[in-house]
């Protein structure tokens, strides 16, 4: 009994781990997806800002920086989550009217708003699935209402998610009028890697107050990305080590009352490295245990978490073999680690004293 | 080959850092094939001179030997005592959570490899101790007297050459008593088995026996 309740304490700990490090890995995902969907080969965000979403940058610097040798396309962009009528909170993404972004959309139903549809709007189809929108519907943002002219889908759930309104209509729901969240930057050799440093260095050069990142390095350096990172492998971390210690009093509790057992074992001729060699087994077994029921747990939690509504379009559940593999290694060590102990005290044991043990 | 199969010279064992004298300058030998039964009151130092002699515990002084060398090491006596030394003892000391079959089959892991050999040896030791129809039962769904046949049959595991019985018939009715000291007989004719038996009872002596009496530790 004692054992099971282990073995299914260490299932929790590894299905923790497995649920927490894949949404934080999912988020990740999900992030750099979508920006790589746009073709974008360099992000430009506010050097001062904390977290990307917080910058503010002046509209007007996309000339400049179309100015740089190397630098084929800049479309300024202003991003914010912004919280429905009912309740549920979206990323909602401005795009300059025109510009190569809007390319990059998989239409599926419906179009593209026209240049002079001001109030025109395209929305992710997953996003489109949760509220129930089709072309030609309208929704109320913060009072003001705009036509979803078509639905996209672009196979990342962040993408899929969001939705998209002309730029100066976005600017002045949100009242930053001229200002833009971050500048997607397309150039004109993205394959060659001499050339995008070379391009990368100038523009640090020539734009100090201007954070540069490639897009697929932009999950790596995002802050907030790092801290539920950090969050989910301390919260994973603790929780495995409640799972060691609790491998170690069941052992020890074990032991204790198996004394006499052990006396037995030694008295009938089983050396001290068997015995030892048992209990460490008995320790692998509810760790393997634990890391079997623990996987199956951890999965389907990661994909209830990741069907929540709340959370779609945000992340992408990543359950890779490397995850699995990762947990299972930190579960066994600490299986056996958590059992060398008791182990080491059983085969101490005087087996007179241990036969005399009642 | 040595005649005597254990030896024991000048050897005492002291508890309590010497001031409790368990045995005192005892000298012993236990031949090949013989049969030896120690008798003495509750306290007299018997179990801890069978102890001796299977390494269990280790003398304060003196020598113990056994088929003509003095082991020195805990690896050694393990090294003996799960080849060479059976085991009985007053409380059977059956594993409660495993099956007869596994009980008599314990002693086997390590030297027989193969899980089905050490199935079948078990099993054919259970039949020896007429007990083959109860390999499946635990020792809580066995008489008093099954336990000690089960415990016997786990002392004859890896073919011993000297078994060593701590008042196996202690817990018995004296019906399930004579039954297992007739066991205990037949193996050692059969087998050639060197037996040292230590008991209180006297009536569980026969007068073909060789007998040692401890009293306070000392043979008298």
């Amino acid at each position: 009994m004692r054992s099971t309740l282990t073995t299914s304490g260490i299932a929790l700990a590894v299905a923790s781990f497995i649920a927490l490090v894949g949404l934080s890995r999912g988020l990740e995902y999900a992030w750099m997806r979508s920006l790589m969907d746009r073709d974008t080969h360099i992000l430009a965000y506010s050097a001062s800002s904390v977290e990307l979403l917080t910058g503010s940058m002046d509209e007007n610097l996309s000339d400049a920086l179309l100015q740089v040798d190397g630098v084929g396309d800049v479309a300024g962009e202003l991003v914010d989550l912004i919280s429905l009528d009912y309740g549920l909170a979206i990323l909602i993404s401005g795009w300059q009217p025109g510009c190569y972004l809007w390319q990059s959309l998989q239409m599926k139903e419906g179009r593209l708003p026209k240049l002079q549809e001001k109030q025109g709007a395209v929305m992710g189809r997953q996003l489109a699935k949760n509220i129930n929108i089709r072309p030609n519907d309208k929704i109320t943002i913060r009072g003001q209402s705009f036509v979803v002219t078509g639905i996209f889908e672009q196979g990342s759930a962040m993408s899929d998610g969001m939705l998209i309104l002309s730029l100066p209509a976005f600017q002045r729901l949100l009242g930053r009028t001229g200002k833009v969240t971050v500048f997607n930057l397309r150039l004109e050799h993205p394959e060659n890697l001499e050339n995008l440093a070379r391009v990368v260095k100038i523009l640090f050069d020539r734009f100090p107050e201007i954070q540069f990142t490639e897009t697929r390095q932009i999950t790596k350096n995002n802050r907030v990305l790092k801290i539920f990172r950090a969050m989910a492998w301390s919260t994973s971390t603790i929780a495995l080590l409640m799972g060691l210690f609790m491998v170690l009093n069941t052992l020890m509790m074990s032991i204790s009352e198996r004394t006499r057992e052990i006396g037995i074992l030694s008295a009938i001729g089983w050396s001290s490295s068997r015995i030892l060699t048992m209990i460490v087994i008995e320790g692998l077994l509810m760790a393997t245990g634990g890391i079997l029921l623990g996987s199956g747990l951890g999965i389907g939690l990661l994909k209830w978490l990741a069907g929540l509504p709340q959370v779609q379009g945000f992340i992408e559940p990543q359950i890779s073999l490397n995850l699995i593999l990762e947990v299972s290694a930190v579960a066994i060590f600490l299986g056996v680690v958590g059992s060398i102990y008791p182990a080491w005290r059983a085969v101490k044991l005087n087996p007179i004293d241990a036969l005399r043990y009642e | 080959m040595y005649n005597a199969i254990t030896q024991l010279e000048g050897v005492s064992r002291y508890y309590d850092g010497g001031r409790v004298k368990a045995l005192e300058d005892l000298t012993l030998r236990v031949d090949y094939q013989e049969w030896l039964t120690i008798i003495g009151p509750s306290g007299s130092g018997k179990s801890t001179l069978l102890h001796l002699m299977c390494g269990l515990d280790r003398p304060s002084r003196g020598h113990v030997f056994f088929e003509g060398k003095e082991p020195r090491s805990i690896r050694e006596w393990t090294h003996l005592r799960s080849r060479k030394i059976g085991f009985v003892f007053q409380s059977f000391n059956l594993l409660p959570t495993l099956t007869t079959l596994e009980n008599v089959a314990l002693p086997m892991f390590g030297l027989v490899h193969s899980a089905k050999q050490r199935r079948s040896n078990a099993l054919d030791l259970l039949e020896r101790v007429g007990l083959a129809n109860r390999a499946r039962h635990r020792p809580t769904q066995l008489s008093g007297g099954e336990r000690q046949r089960v415990a016997i049959a786990r002392s004859l595991a890896n073919s011993p050459t000297l078994i060593l019985a701590d008042e196996p018939t202690g817990n018995l009715d004296s019906s399930s008593a004579r039954n297992i000291m007739k066991l205990l007989k037949e193996i050692h004719f059969k087998e050639r088995i060197s037996i040292v038996l230590v008991t209180h009872n006297p009536s569980m002596m026969n007068y073909d026996d060789r007998l040692v009496k401890v009293i306070d530790g000392s043979i008298v």
